[in-house]
């Protein structure tokens, strides 16, 4: 049954898959505006001081970073850099940059805008940026197409370029120096090099972008404009998508549930891809200040209640895969499944509570727990109503807590007011940049999707700080496995699985997920057939 | 002074007091409330330690429940409705921004649900027990107990992604840039759906008012009286039992008002309409008390002259009515 | 009293209203009885439809839950939130009635303002904000709806006892050397109460709806099955798998109809009594 029912799905997906995302010889049209639906609407705007998928979605068509990622070898594709080079003591990373770029106003682009941006706003303000280039020291600029960053530590290169896509945009100088960056009103009216301009926003309604002309990817972009139209509701986005309304809803913003039926409506196809290099995970939190899950016993226990292929069929409907550790499988530099392994087996949960000495008492409950599903994705919500029931039949009683953003943030990474949470942590290219945080110790409360879970292991610490130093890259490698072992052997979080988003658009809507971070990516070849 | 003028003064003498408790309350309910504006921020994007405490800084959280109500009383005492940190922009400007649709939707909305709601409210009422009388009554107890946001879903599934004869949500067409009298039948368009979700509601509640006093007054003792001297049905129907049962559905109509003026956040979500009641729920899930004082004032303000100009109708309906005297 | 409910019976409505209020409940309470089956426990069977497997006879959810034990679960839930909401907000807003009629002056005027605030706000924000800055649960729910309802009964009480404050048999009571308080409770009180009757069956219907709609926001209590978040649930694939959506909102509809009918019912039967006055 399961195997069929994942076999269809394949069918399907691939059938829905041929039209938008194999390119078939056909040249581009240029023209056209492709209407997308959107869902939250930034406070600020600025990709190099809000590094968040929310702020990309819109603003990466605007505001490029120095390089994004792409299929294949490499992993990287240039964009406002042509090339970088790490030197041997890891302490300077060189970037040879395009020289015929210019900003959206008419001024060019040159080194000295990459200096401030990383001095002033990706170091100073940046949400990852202020931990990832704390040891960013200066930015020398011998000409205007060389920017070096120098670090007072030593940083791989490897890390550096990992971080490009998502921690690099650059905006220019002149309309930031001098002014509170933080307030400056080009944190809305965008002004960047890429293949599209700013138009304008009407809160509530709408974004709107037009064709950049004077685009250095000429003869691209194709697309006449992008217009963002504000859907909050769910259901909403899907009828507008069906009524031809809209024509594409990216970030699975259609749900899950309704996916296979319109897949098959004529005109529309669900693309899994342009997705893998923001791949998420869907992990149970585990508070180890609470004694019962302090006890690894316990942890594994939980481990081995939860029946992954179910989540995966019932509450992705196919679309995850189980999750083997802190890494996915598409991360193939860093990955390995040689780690500790909890396969759903009830008997075997129970025999480790028993065993850690919780034996289910005269009312069967071995003892109870407070369980704080994340609530920004159907997913999480669904997972804690599933984890409930699978905790139940080992003896555990959870009570689902539902909090609203501020609150969950409030009770789980200030508080520490839960026992179990349900999140929702996205890798971002590299383990350094927002997943060892989650294992790290000795962070300071209140920090959002770190480890606030009381967990604290040396052997894990010196683990994430070599690895956070080691210049060679098969060292680094190595040391990364190790983390994820030993991330699967103690398990003070549990991964359940991985997953990816959706996109789900009208078949005229060309050159879709043409790479890993699709969504959040310039958009300059998108096409549409007339 | 006439008596309508008294009450407006003695009404106008209340708000100030109903509006320190509703701007207090508010205040009280986004302090109570766990986690800060900027903990609802990072929530979407995470960030260290130092990013948290500059924003706390920035927004001025860093300071204490007491010193930030009072800051905004001061600002609010010159006219200054202060900075809405979710949206980043003052709260006047937004403000000014949604008022228009809101008061659009909700004024559209009170005449459909008067319109239809009247209409079936009076079939029922002007002959109570007759087959009509139970038609319409059945229809409207049905519409009644009819949730917004189901309606809602099944009119956008039969009259947008069905048949496409409206657009399924937002109020214009984005970037055709229609001009006068083409732009409003595009606003007028997108309106349909959201305007028939919110007005059918109300429809219903109306019209089980205006059947209810009809039927009371048709059972007074003067109606009975008159229609034993012989005067007609139809001259009593017009000009005692339909215009005595439109007192009660004017209060309600005032009544009322508050949750059609504050836009139903139902609807608004559904139909992706910018307008105030949103605007409400987004600044209590992004702790954002500025914006929910705002919004609530306007509403108020919006609810006060709604009632008193229901107030004046009532004498203008029923001049046996002592507006002095009537029970705040 | 008596005679009260014997006129009542006597309206069709009111009649059909209470039998239909009485199967829900009685589905309700004795529904685990009759239908054993966990309305949480997920099973492999996802999706299923109606009437093709025995073992769940109105089918499953995404997660494989048996639709028919959810239905009652969620039947258990609304009226539990409605019952006891109405039960609170009456309470609440007969005291506070009470109390600002019989004492007068500054109690007065400030709870009257105080209502006056309340119904100045829509009260399903005022629900809706409650509910998101507590955190959904069943207690959050009582209290968002009853904060969003009881302004109305406080207001109506006030106004009946402020009339029947300068009654005769009132007056009588206190010349007769009673205190205020047995006054208030023993002799105004049951006097003011009967226009409150039909007052409860429309707050009762809107607590029903309020339930709902926040449930369908995702603010219901997670810890029970509620019919407004199976509605939003099943609206995700109201094509493909209808009756997840629709079964729910049929039931909606049918229990607010029954509350309203018989509301409407009682209305009748007094505005008969009043006639026959």
């Amino acid at each position: 049954m399961t195997l069929r029912r994942r076999e269809l799905l394949a069918c399907s997906l691939l059938s829905a898959l041929a039209p938008a995302g194999i390119a078939r010889a056909e040249p581009p049209r240029r023209g056209g505006v492709l209407v997308v639906a959107a869902d939250t609407e930034p406070r600020n705007l600025n990709p190099a001081l809000v590094a968040s998928n929310g702020v990309f979605f819109v603003a990466s068509k605007v505001i490029e970073p120095l390089a994004e990622m792409a299929y294949g070898q490499g992993g990287l594709e240039p964009r406002l850099a042509l090339a970088w080079e790490g030197s041997p003591d890891g302490l300077s990373v060189t970037f040879r940059l395009r020289s015929d770029v210019r900003f959206h106003d008419g001024t060019p682009f040159s080194s000295a805008d990459v200096a401030f941006c990383a001095l002033e706003l990706w170091k100073k303000h940046q949400n990852l940026g202020r931990a990832f280039f704390k040891d960013l020291e200066a930015v020398d600029t011998p000409d205007p197409s060389t920017a070096i960053l120098r670090f007072s530590a030593p940083t791989p290169v490897q890390l550096v370029a990992n971080a490009l896509p998502a921690l690099t945009a650059v905006v220019p100088r002149h309309l930031f120096a001098g002014t509170d960056v933080l307030t400056n009103p080009h944190n809305q009216k965008l002004i960047g090099t890429g293949p599209f301009r700013f138009v304008e926003h009407r809160p509530g309604q709408f974004y709107r972008l037009e064709r950049n002309p004077d685009y250095w990817g000429a003869p691209l972009p194709w697309l006449d404009g992008i217009v963002y139209r504000v859907l909050p509701d769910r259901g909403a986005i899907a009828a507008a998508l069906e009524a031809g309304e809209i024509d594409l809803a990216a970030f699975s913003a259609v749900p899950l549930a309704d996916l296979k039926r319109l897949a098959a409506v004529p005109g529309i196809a669900v693309i899994d891809k342009g997705y893998e290099g923001i791949t998420y995970q869907l992990t149970v939190e585990i508070n180890h200040r609470r004694k019962e899950l302090s006890d690894v016993r316990v942890r594994r226990a939980i481990a081995h209640a939860i029946d992954r292929e179910f989540v995966v069929r019932a509450i992705f409907l196919g679309w995850a895969k189980p999750a083997t550790g802190p890494v996915p499988r598409f991360d193939t530099t860093f990955f390995t499944d040689e780690v500790p392994s909890y396969p759903f087996d009830r008997k075997r949960a129970e025999a480790l509570l028993d065993e850690a000495g919780y034996p289910r008492q005269a009312d069967g409950v071995r003892f109870r727990v407070d369980l704080l599903p994340a609530p920004w994705f159907e997913q999480t919500r669904q997972m804690g109503e599933y984890l409930r029931e699978a905790l139940k039949a080992i003896g555990i009683e959870a009570r689902l807590v539902i909090k609203d953003p501020a609150g969950h943030q409030k009770a789980v990474y200030t508080d520490h007011a839960f026992d179990l949470a349900i999140g929702s942590p996205v890798y971002r290219n590299d383990p350094a940049i927002s997943t060892t945080i989650l294992y790290e110790s000795g962070l300071p409360p209140g920090v959002p999707f770190s480890n606030q879970y009381g967990y604290a292991n040396p052997e894990m610490d010196a683990v994430i700080r070599a690895a956070a130093r080691a210049l060679d890259p098969a060292e680094r490698a190595a040391l990364y496995r190790r983390f994820q072992k030993l991330a699967m052997e103690d398990l003070p979080l549990i991964p359940v699985c991985e997953f990816t988003f959706l996109t789900v658009a009208r078949t005229r809507v060309r050159n879709v997920a043409t790479n890993p971070r699709w969504a959040v990516s310039n958009w300059a070849d998108c096409w549409l057939e007339s | 002074m006439s008596p309508g003028l008294a009450l407006v003064r003695r009404r106008l003498a209340h708000a100030p007091l109903v509006l320190a408790l509703v701007i207090t309350g508010c205040f009280v309910l986004l302090e109570a409330a766990p986690g800060d504006a900027v903990d609802a921020y990072v929530a979407s994007l995470g960030g260290d330690a130092g990013f948290l405490h500059e924003l706390r800084a920035r927004w001025g959280l860093d300071k204490t429940p007491w010193t930030r109500f009072l800051l905004y009383l001061a600002g609010l005492a010159t006219g200054d409705l202060g900075i809405s940190l979710t949206f980043n922009r003052p709260v006047r400007a937004l403000l000014l921004e949604r008022l228009p649709i809101t008061l659009l939707l909700a004024f559209s909305a009170m005449a459909v649900a008067l319109l239809v709601g009247g209409i079936l409210g009076f079939l029922a009422g002007s002959r109570p027990g007759s087959l009509r009388d139970r038609l319409a009554s059945a229809c409207v107890l049905a519409l009644n107990a009819t949730p917004s946001f189901w309606l809602g879903i099944v009119l956008v599934l039969l009259f947008a992604v069905r048949l496409r004869w409206l657009p399924s949500a937002g109020i214009e067409t984005i970037g055709a840039d229609y001009r006068g009298l083409a732009r409003l039948c595009d606003l007028a368009r997108h309106m349909v759906l959201p305007v028939l979700t919110l007005g059918l509601v109300y429809a219903a509640l109306y019209a089980r008012v205006l059947r209810a006093g009809m039927v009371e007054a048709w059972r007074s003792d003067f109606v009975r009286a008159a229609r034993a001297k012989g005067i007609p049905r139809r001259r009593l129907l017009f000009a005692h039992v339909a215009r005595n049962a439109l007192v009660p559905l004017v209060t309600v109509v005032g009544v009322h008002g508050a949750s059609m003026v504050g836009g139903s956040v139902v609807v608004e979500s559904l139909f992706a309409v910018p307008g105030l009641g949103r605007l409400a729920f987004e600044a209590v899930i992004y702790r954002d008390p500025a914006l929910l004082v705002g919004v609530v004032l306007v509403c108020a303000l919006l609810v006060i002259i709604l009632n008193l100009a229901v107030d004046l109708l009532y004498g203008w309906l029923d001049p046996r009515i002592e507006l002095a005297d009537s029970p705040s | 009293m008596t005679t009260a409910l014997l006129r009542l019976l006597r309206e069709p409505t009111a009649v059909l209203g209470l039998l239909l209020l009485a199967l829900l409940s009685l589905l309700a309470i004795a529904g685990p009885l009759v239908w054993p089956r966990d309305p949480d426990a997920p099973s492999q069977a996802l999706l299923l439809a109606p009437f093709v497997d025995p073992a769940h006879p109105l089918g499953t959810d995404r997660l494989g839950r048996d639709l028919l034990a959810r239905l009652l679960a969620g039947a258990r839930t609304s009226l539990a939130v409605a019952f006891t909401a109405t039960t609170a907000a009456l309470l609440f807003g007969t005291a506070l009635g009470l109390l600002a009629g019989f004492a007068g002056g500054f109690v007065d005027e400030v709870s009257m303002r105080l209502a006056e605030a309340f119904q100045i706000v829509p009260g399903f924000l005022i629900a809706l904000a409650l509910v998101s800055v507590i955190g959904p649960g069943f207690e959050t729910l009582v209290l968002a709806i009853a904060a969003a309802s009881w302004p109305a009964p406080a207001r109506l009480i006030r106004a009946e006892v402020m009339r029947l404050k300068r009654a005769d048999f009132v007056l009588a009571a206190i010349t007769a050397g009673l205190t205020r308080t047995q006054v208030a409770v023993k002799e105004v009180l049951p006097n003011a109460l009967p226009p409150v009757v039909p007052l409860a069956a429309l707050t009762a219907a809107a607590a029903i709806l309020i339930e709902a709609a926040l449930a369908f926001l995702g603010l219901g209590d997670p810890n029970r099955a509620s019919w407004g978040a199976m509605i939003a649930e099943g609206r995700a694939v109201l094509v493909s798998a209808p009756w997840l959506a629709l079964l729910p909102g049929a039931l909606l509809v049918l229990t607010v109809l029954a509350v309203n009918l018989v509301g409407e019912g009682f209305a009748e039967a007094t505005a008969a009594r009043r006639v026959a006055l």
